[in-house]
């Protein structure tokens, strides 16, 4: 059920994308950042559910939350003339490496209690 | 929840390429990629960069106008010049020259012509403001020698001329015919001496230039 929502979302997704008009350079700095931040939001949600402690409140306030944070930093950056985002990539981005490599584990340690069973 | 994660999904994916396809536009059109800021002190170099070059263009617009003027001028003294030089050369002689005049042929008769004669004729060829004068196209100029050797041959610029002597001068050719006709003049005395003179007058008298090198060795 969830497997089939998610493949529709993101084909929808893909179509609605196609046709929307593309946005001024200015502001693509700011929607790559919220991209980051949203992708963020969505590997932390897949590690939760295996961790089984996945709440909907926690992941859609996180998912906008970030976004919305991660933009304002941006623009707070942009007019001190600091690289905050830069800040913003590393965390998110670090981020997104340690929930992958939890998701990676627990599916490295599914396959191997499997292993152990049928031997 | 199915809904609220489709939702999410269909967002995500969506941003994501709106985002993608900002990306290839702005890939394509170079300038574009630079930020604002960067724009602007770009733009701000090349205007100072123009305004250096409109600088230079008028600088040299300004030296062109005055080199033309320069060059106009330097023409008019040029011309001046050449217009003195061309004078010298006439007087000098090393010209070719055209003009109304006289030509005066002397011949031996009873008696020869002696270089006194050429050299009295030629005298008041210049006395009647004569501006060129030849001897069988040996032109006079300022240091013709009119000599003769041995009473046997007279040499004109130390070239041998023989009888009979055409002698032609340009001017105003009623006073150089006056000059030669004079009575008791030149022309009354060289027939009662028993030579032959005559002349014509002419508008188109040619006296070539002359050939000789003008050579200043001693004279500082």
């Amino acid at each position: 059920m969830f497997i089939v929502t998610i493949i529709l979302g993101c084909l929808l997704g893909v179509a609605v994308g196609m046709n929307l008009p593309t946005i001024s350079y200015s502001y693509s700095g700011y929607l790559a950042i919220a991209i980051i931040a949203a992708l963020d939001s969505v590997f932390g949600g897949i590690n939760s559910i295996l961790q089984k402690h996945f709440d909907i409140k926690i992941f859609v306030s996180g998912f906008f939350g970030n976004a919305i944070l991660a933009m304002l930093l941006t623009y707070l950056g942009e007019r001190l003339n600091v690289d905050i985002y830069l800040a913003a990539v590393i965390v998110f981005v670090g981020r997104m490496f340690v929930n992958l490599s939890m998701i990676r584990r627990y599916y490295i340690e599914k396959w191997n209690n499997k292993n152990k069973i049928t031997k | 929840m199915c809904l609220t994660i489709g939702i999410i999904c269909i967002l995500l994916v969506s941003v994501v390429f709106v985002q993608v396809k900002t990306v290839d536009v702005i890939e394509n059109s170079g300038v574009s990629t630079m930020r604002e800021s960067e724009l602007r002190s770009e733009l701000a170099s090349w205007k100072a960069k123009n305004e250096e070059i409109e600088n230079t263009i008028k600088e040299n617009e300004e030296s062109i106008e005055e080199y033309k003027t320069q060059t106009q001028t330097e023409q008019g003294t040029l011309g001046l010049l050449n217009q003195d030089l061309q004078k010298a050369y006439m007087s000098l002689g090393y010209t070719n020259v055209k003009g109304q005049g006289i030509e005066i042929t002397v011949s031996d008769g009873n008696k020869r012509v002696g270089y006194g004669d050429l050299l009295v004729l030629v005298n008041e060829l210049k006395y009647a403001g004569a501006e060129a004068i030849s001897i069988n196209d040996e032109r006079i100029v300022a240091n013709t020698d009119i000599v003769d050797v041995q009473s046997k041959f007279i040499l004109v610029n130390t070239q041998r001329v023989m009888s009979p002597y055409v002698v032609k001068a340009i001017g105003d050719s009623k006073y150089l015919e006056s000059a030669i006709n004079i009575k008791g003049g030149i022309k009354d005395e060289l027939e009662a001496e028993g030579k032959n003179i005559s002349y014509v007058l002419s508008d188109e008298i040619l006296i070539n230039k002359y050939n000789g090198n003008l050579e200043i060795n001693y004279g500082e």
